[in-house]
């Protein structure tokens, strides 16, 4: 065949009316040609939508080229002229009765995605007819129609009776009709989480099984995942299945090989007997590994299910840590996620092995790469106590060695960590580190560098001098953080060798006090100052206090959410390690998931570990408990930085935390962690007190798409009874943002205004920070609410603009829980009474399938001033009833929960909530049904 | 699922586009180009823009993305980007930007047939091309193209060949990674049996090779193949099957069972790790540094395979570093020479006979410098060659049986080992795509093979270098001075024998 890039070739004046000539010509051949040049000017971009009467009347021909080229144009066009596109539809319909099965299905194919409501309507029949035809091609075409019309008008489907049709098609003798039927129907059923309209059971689960067999590739991966949501009845049953699914692990295709994993972990849960569970544990083994030799996308998408695999089955691949060392050829991406999994890998045993790889990988070109390295020696040293040593040799060696200075910068920011891990264990290096003062230019090695100085000056015969002559001379020049650390590490060396050296202390105070411009440089400064001058030995048990030993974690994923993912193994949710909802606006889902109940219950605990640390600064005797929550915040910090969503910020863990440890004054100045800090611990959720679930701001506010590259994601939230915005701030974009934004918002049903919003730091590329915008509550800034639509009563209209990212107008939702007045209390007799007279028809109830244990529940409830009248137990149901009211109407609502064990070993609740206007009940309960599930 | 299917150049025009769930616009290739083509960071495969994620490989000068909006099943999405390259390029001969240009009309006939509504569906060459033919449309019915096209038989009826003919293609990639005292620091094995399957009717087949397990099972065919001469016996790290295969059949009694597609298609995959690799060369490196700029390397090669087997077209590339001037080179077998443009000396030996050992022996001449640099990559020796009648791994092929059950023929099997240079997916060959060393450093081991050479690396480590060179590197590699360690390549060619 001649090349067809010759339609392409020049682009002129005229020739729309050229093609329109062509088009209407009597030669068949002519026409071809002329449809091919419109296509190909559709393919780069060119609008030839005013041709569109013209081709199709060529609809009608017998020529199965033309035909489709036809086709393939209205696809692209009917949606801008959906009038003309009616004409289409007789050819369409006549089209899915043709003889040839063929055309029957390119018809219905292509009918399906012509997204004109006009031309939908006209589906209905042929699609009926489609589904039943006698030849399977026509079949398997007509129930992806079904899914087609689903997307565009969801009534249709439902009224027409398809699903049902589809539930049907399960047992067909064709395995695609079977496979795309399962495919259709998980993606209705996707979109309506509330509802049972697809669910696995045992009927459908031996139809299923029995099509497993036969189907095509893609086929038995969409009945894998599938089959991912059946909850199996039994021990027994779940071995039945995996007996089915266990071949599948040799099949060539990837994917069908995850999925089959991911349906055997699954499937691990159910079963009882040790030596079963062992088995497939064993079987699942070397098929994982075999992905390692797949395409490097692949192998990459399989590395991080790997990463969650060995995260809930750690056994699962210890003995095969050899084939994850990096190849020569690997692309950098697969590298990093390698390294990774050594991490998760290594244990004594295989140290040594482990240790001369990434002594190796140090030496390798790749900044990224080699920096991970460095890093995960110190992860080593700190995981393994007996390997400390072995690594702290290796890392010396690199300081010693390496002529690539960011390779001696990042050994010197793990090393400070090891001096977190072991104290006192390894000073004798402090000399060879001290030789490398000069080349230090990355703030953060600085900062490590100096906190190492300030904890080990009464090591050092001159620490005053170092400090003067390496740091303070350019104090002003410094990074915010840089400066910190300086403060106080020139006071914990004061505190440890006094002599002459309150010269240099007396300077940096000044400096940081009266010259900076940073507030909490100054406010830090003061808090030292005033404490220095009250008394030395407060001071000393203040800031020489003992720190918490710091852990290498064994798994970097939160438990919940690693439970979440690995029933969303091999999807995008996997690789990215983050719950679908993160990443995904579908305008179908996102209606009870946009709301911003969600991030709530993240700042109880937050305000937790502030509130003893707190408590304790007004009694200098409690000494304990103030170390214990210094502790537990230090803790959290270090934690949270090594999640993996903050990975970037991984090395500075201990210099947060020391300025956590290093900020707690015995005066209520500004106590709450450090800045730098800031961003770690309100992000990332704080596990001090590990009782109540916490979240992330997740509704994103703002789009980096919109604005620059500036991204806000943010929830309303009650912070220990203060109502505010917490949002995190992130900057995709190449350049600096500006700190100060102007944000107001709009007359909205609550009366919310915000107070001002400003970063801690301008925001570089690439970072993210976490802000709390306080919120109050106006009767002035009230809109006006018709009572219609309670959910606009939610809505509120904000404005946000900024030297870099100019203005910009979006939408945030409060939840009614966070507007609940404190304190609100009522007498039971009262509440039966009202509850009572409201009556059902004021009730609105949601159903929630999986929801965290009660007393967690209940102490969300609590956090959010809902009042807990009566608690009754029947059999395994227990009811709880709940009473709150509103800051604004000042309207009471009455909730019933009910919780009740599920099979599955969760719990299941059903809300129910009462109340007069009925719109707040049906807020009430729809933020409730957020707060409480776990999704 | 899939929404688009975007082909985009290396400048991010969109060269052809098929949208297929009406959610995402031509717009989101701005967001590719700004956001993945222009970058130059870690260019992961899986990006997320606002709501709409990326997924996309690279074929050539052509990056082909997939565009969704939903949690979609990545490990599914690559896997079938990957397939319809295989498809294209089966129809096509390559996958680069002119060629989707040429053929676009095709193109979109393919995308459309092959994926409805981001769902794939049939994506195998052989299928296709029984309905979606190029430039002969044809209208007129064929009786079970509909049948096939689902899937449900994966051989077109009424099927004749005047000969019966099965050919049995075994391809092995082995690479080895071997210290400088001639220790095994890893080895693997990744190996593929390809059908050419030319049989009449519907044919089932069954596939046995001295798999360790199978054997277990079957006393009665052990004994045969030991009769045979055929003792030894081998277990597979892991084994990997073509759709056709039973695989539930596989899981019972490990019976490879199966009803081939008309055609070639690779049949199973396997891979072997660590245990019984057999190394077919030894090679000893040798480094004597004299001065700064000019140093001596002594390589002797060695095979370790038997005398009846020939080794053809062995490479031996000897990396130097990239400010070398010149190299003076004496060799006693084969030809060697200077290749500045690979950075290194090429060494070429046409008919390597087993149990035989060269020697090659260079001096090498370095450009003074004093621009500083990143340190050079040093990466390992690399060996490319093929071994006719060995086999890395102890494969064999035991038995093939056929059984038609109407014709009742007698096929004509045929084994063969069949050469193929380890190639990447763009289609060149790889010297460099070698496993890396494990332990390197050169001191110890040129200590140990030849005591009196002094150390030969530290000051050639230090050797500045122009950061010019290095762009011209490919993918730097792992710091290894070539003296201790090595990589191979093997593929084998057996000469054709009725099994």
């Amino acid at each position: 065949m001649a090349s067809d890039s010759k339609f392409f070739s020049t682009s002129r004046k005229g020739e729309i009316r050229e093609f329109q000539l062509d088009l209407n010509s009597a030669n068949p051949q002519k026409k071809k040609d002329a449809i091919k040049k419109i296509i190909a000017a559709m393919t780069v971009g060119t609008d030839v939508s005013q041709l569109f009467s013209d081709v199709i009347r060529n609809m009608q021909t017998d020529d199965l080229e033309m035909k489709k080229l036809v086709y393939l144009y209205l696809i692209n066009y009917s949606k801008s002229e959906p009038d003309l596109a009616l004409l289409a539809v007789n050819t369409f319909v006549k089209d899915t009765a043709n003889l040839n099965p063929l055309v029957r299905a390119l018809a219905l194919r292509t009918m399906g995605c012509i997204r004109v409501d006009s031309i939908t309507e006209h589906l209905c029949e042929p699609l009926r007819r489609g589904l039943k035809d006698p030849d399977p091609y026509v079949r398997k075409t007509a129930v992806l129609g079904v899914a087609k019309m689903y997307d565009i008008s969801p009534d249709l489907v439902v009224d027409e009776g398809f699903i049902d049709m589809l539930k049907t098609l399960l047992g067909d003798a064709n395995p695609m009709v079977v496979s795309n039927s399962v495919a259709t129907l998980m993606e209705i059923q996707a979109v309506n989480p509330g509802q049972e309209i697809f669910v696995i059971r045992q009927e459908e689960l031996n139809k299923l099984l029995a099509a497993l067999n036969a189907c095509s590739e893609w086929g038995q991966v969409f009945i894998l995942d599938a089959l991912a949501t059946y909850h199996p009845a039994d021990a027994d049953e779940a071995e039945r299945i995996a007996e089915r699914v266990v071949p599948r692990l040799n099949h060539a295709n990837s994917a069908v090989v995850l999925s089959s994993v991911k349906l055997l972990l699954l499937l691990l849960n159910y079963m009882t007997n040790p030596d079963s569970v062992t088995m497939y544990c064993r079987k699942m083994a070397p098929p994982l590994v075999t992905q390692l030799s797949a395409q490097p996308e692949i192998r990459y998408v399989a590395l991080r299910n790997i990463n969650l695999v060995i995260q809930k089955r750690p056994g699962l691949l210890q003995s095969e840590i050899k084939v994850f060392f990096c190849k020569y050829n690997d692309p950098l991406y697969v590298k990093m996620e390698k390294l990774e999994i050594m991490m998760l890998l290594v244990e004594d045993p295989n140290i040594a092995q482990v240790l001369a790889e990434l002594k190796e990988y140090a030496t390798e070109v790749d900044v990224e790469f080699v920096r991970k390295a460095v890093r995960a020696i110190g992860r080593c040293a700190i995981k393994l106590d007996n390997a400390a040593d072995q690594c702290v040799d290796a890392l010396v060696n690199l300081i010693d060695n390496s002529q690539v200075n960011y390779v001696v910068q990042e050994s010197i920011v793990v090393i400070r960590d090891i001096f977190r891990k072991y104290p006192h264990k390894y000073e004798g290096i402090i000399v060879k580190l001290c030789d490398k003062l000069e080349s230090l230019d990355e703030p953060e090695a600085k900062a490590a560098m100096i906190w190492i100085l300030g904890e080990y000056s009464d090591r050092i015969e001159n620490p005053d001098q170092i400090f003067e002559t390496y740091f303070v001379e350019n104090f002003h020049d410094e990074t915010p953080a840089v400066q910190l650390q300086i403060l106080t590490a020139v006071v914990k060396m004061f505190l440890k060798v006094q002599h002459d050296t309150q010269p240099l202390v007396h300077k940096v105070l000044k400096m940081a006090t009266q010259k900076s411009d940073n507030p909490d440089l100054r406010d830090r400064g003061f808090v030292y100052w005033r404490l220095l001058s009250a008394s030395l030995d407060t001071a000393r048990e203040v800031v020489l206090a003992p720190r918490p030993p710091i852990t290498a974690p064994t798994t970097t994923i939160a438990p919940e959410l690693l439970d979440e993912l690995i029933p969303q193994m091999a999807t995008l949710a996997s690789v990215f390690h983050r719950p679908p909802e993160t990443f995904i606006t579908n305008a179908k889902l996102a209606v009870p998931k946009a709301q911003p109940g969600m991030a709530a219950p993240q700042m109880e605990l937050t305000s937790g570990a502030d509130e003893p640390i707190e408590g304790a600064t007004s009694g200098s005797g409690d000494d304990a408990a103030r170390r214990e929550a210094v502790a537990a915040a230090a803790q959290a910090v270090a934690e949270g930085d090594l999640l993996p969503g903050l990975a970037s910020l991984a090395a500075p863990a201990p210099a947060t935390a020391a300025q956590a440890a290093g900020l707690v004054m015995p005066t209520p100045a500004p106590v709450a962690p450090a800045p730098v800090a800031a961003p770690a611990a309100a992000a990332v959720p704080v596990t001090a007190e590990g009782a109540l679930p916490e979240r992330r701001p997740t509704t994103v506010l703002l789009a980096q798409r919109t604005a620059k590259g500036f991204q806000l994601t943010g929830d309303f939230v009650l912070r220990g009874g203060v109502l505010g915005l917490d949002m995190l701030a992130e900057n995709l974009s190449t350049e600096v943002i500006p700190p100060e934004f102007e944000f107001q918002f709009n007359k909205n049903g609550f009366g919310v205004v915000p107070s001002t919003m400003t970063l801690p730091t301008a925001l570089t590329p690439g970072k993210s920070v976490s802000v709390f915008v306080r919120c109050d509550l106006q009767p002035g800034h009230q809109a006006p609410w018709d009572g219609a639509d309670p959910r606009t009563l939610c809505t509120v209209p904000m404005a946000l603009s900024n030297a870099f990212t100019g203005v910009h107008f979006f939408n945030g939702t409060v939840s009614l829980l966070c507007v609940t007045t404190p304190g609100a209390s009522i007498e039971r007799p009262a509440f039966a009474e009202r509850f009572q007279a409201l009556g059902e028809q004021a009730e609105q109830t949601r159903i929630l399938e999986r929801v965290y244990p009660l007393e967690t529940c209940l102490g969300l409830l609590k956090a959010r001033n809902l009042f807990e009248v009566a608690r009754k137990r029947v059999e395994d149901l227990v009811i709880v009833y709940l009473y709150g009211t509103t800051r604004v109407f000042e309207s009471e609502f009455f909730v019933e929960a009910a919780f009740r064990p599920t099979p599955a070993g969760t719990l299941a609740c059903k809300v129910s909530v009462r109340s007069k206007p009925e719109g707040i009940a049906t807020l009430a309960a729809d933020s409730a049904a957020i707060l409480l599930s776990m999704q | 699922m899939i929404s688009a299917l975007l082909f985009l150049n290396e400048k991010g025009d969109i060269i052809l586009a098929r949208n297929y769930r009406g959610d995402v616009s031509r717009a989101v290739a701005e967001a590719f180009r700004t956001q993945i083509i222009v970058k130059k960071d870690t260019k992961m495969p899986v990006a997320n823009f606002g709501s709409a994620t990326f997924l996309y490989i690279r074929e050539q000068n052509v990056f082909f993305a997939a565009v969704t909006r939903t949690n979609v099943n990545c490990a599914l999405v690559f896997e079938a980007l990957y397939r319809l390259c295989d498809v294209f390029k089966s129809y096509f001969g390559s996958l680069d930007e002119a060629t989707v240009r040429n053929n676009f009309v095709l193109l979109y006939e393919l995308l459309d047939e092959t994926i409805d509504f981001g769902y794939p569906q049939m994506i195998t060459p052989d299928v296709l091309k029984t309905y979606i033919l190029q430039g002969k449309p044809e209208l007129e019915k064929k009786r079970d193209v509909t049948v096939h096209a689902t899937g449900a038989s994966t051989r077109p009826e009424g099927i004749l060949y005047p000969r019966n003919q099965l050919f049995i293609d075994v391809i092995e990639q082995v690479s080895l990674l071997v210290s400088g005292k001639n220790t095994v620091l890893s080895a693997e094995v990744n190996g593929q049996v390809q059908l050419k399957v030319m049989l009449s009717g519907d044919p089932e087949c069954i596939f046995g090779f001295n798999d360790k397990l199978f054997l277990d099972n079957h006393r009665q065919v052990a004994a045969d193949a030991a009769r045979k001469g055929k003792r030894d016996t081998l277990e597979l790290d892991d084994v990997r099957f073509h759709q056709c295969v039973k695989l539930g059949r596989f899981g019972a009694d490990r019976t490879i069972a199966f009803v081939p597609p008309d055609g070639e298609f690779t049949l199973m995959r396997y891979r072997l790790t660590d245990k019984v690799v057999r190394t077919p060369f030894r090679v000893v490196p040798v480094v004597i540094e004299h001065t700064r700029t000019r140093f001596d390397v002594r390589v002797g090669i060695g095979a370790t395979f038997p005398e009846s087997i020939l080794a053809t077209q062995v490479v031996v590339k000897i990396p130097v570093p990239p400010n070398a001037a010149r190299a003076k080179i004496n060799c006693i077998a084969g030809s060697a020479r200077y290749e500045p443009e690979q950075h290194a000396i090429m060494w070429r030996i046409r008919n390597f006979a087993g149990r035989t050992s060269f020697t090659l022996t260079a001096q090498v001449q370095l450009l003074a410098t004093v621009v500083e640099g990143k340190p050079w990559s040093k990466p390992p020796i690399a060996l490319q060659f093929i071994i006719p009648m060995y086999t890395g791994s102890g494969l064999e092929v035991l038995f093939m049986n056929v059984t038609e059950s109407k014709m009742h023929y007698v096929a004509e099997r045929f084994v063969r080992y069949i050469t193929r240079a380890a190639t990447t997916r763009s289609g060149t060959p790889t010297l460099r795509a070698l496993c890396p060393p494990l332990v390197p450093p050169p001191r110890a081991s040129s200590s140990s093979s030849a005591p009196a050479s002094p150390p030969p690396c530290p000051l050639l480590l230090r050797e500045p270098l122009l950061p010019r060179a290095h762009l011209t590197l490919p993918q730097p590699a792992r710091s290894c001075f070539w003296g201790p360690a090595f990589s191979l390549f093997l593929s084998f060619l057996v000469g054709r024998t009725p099994c």
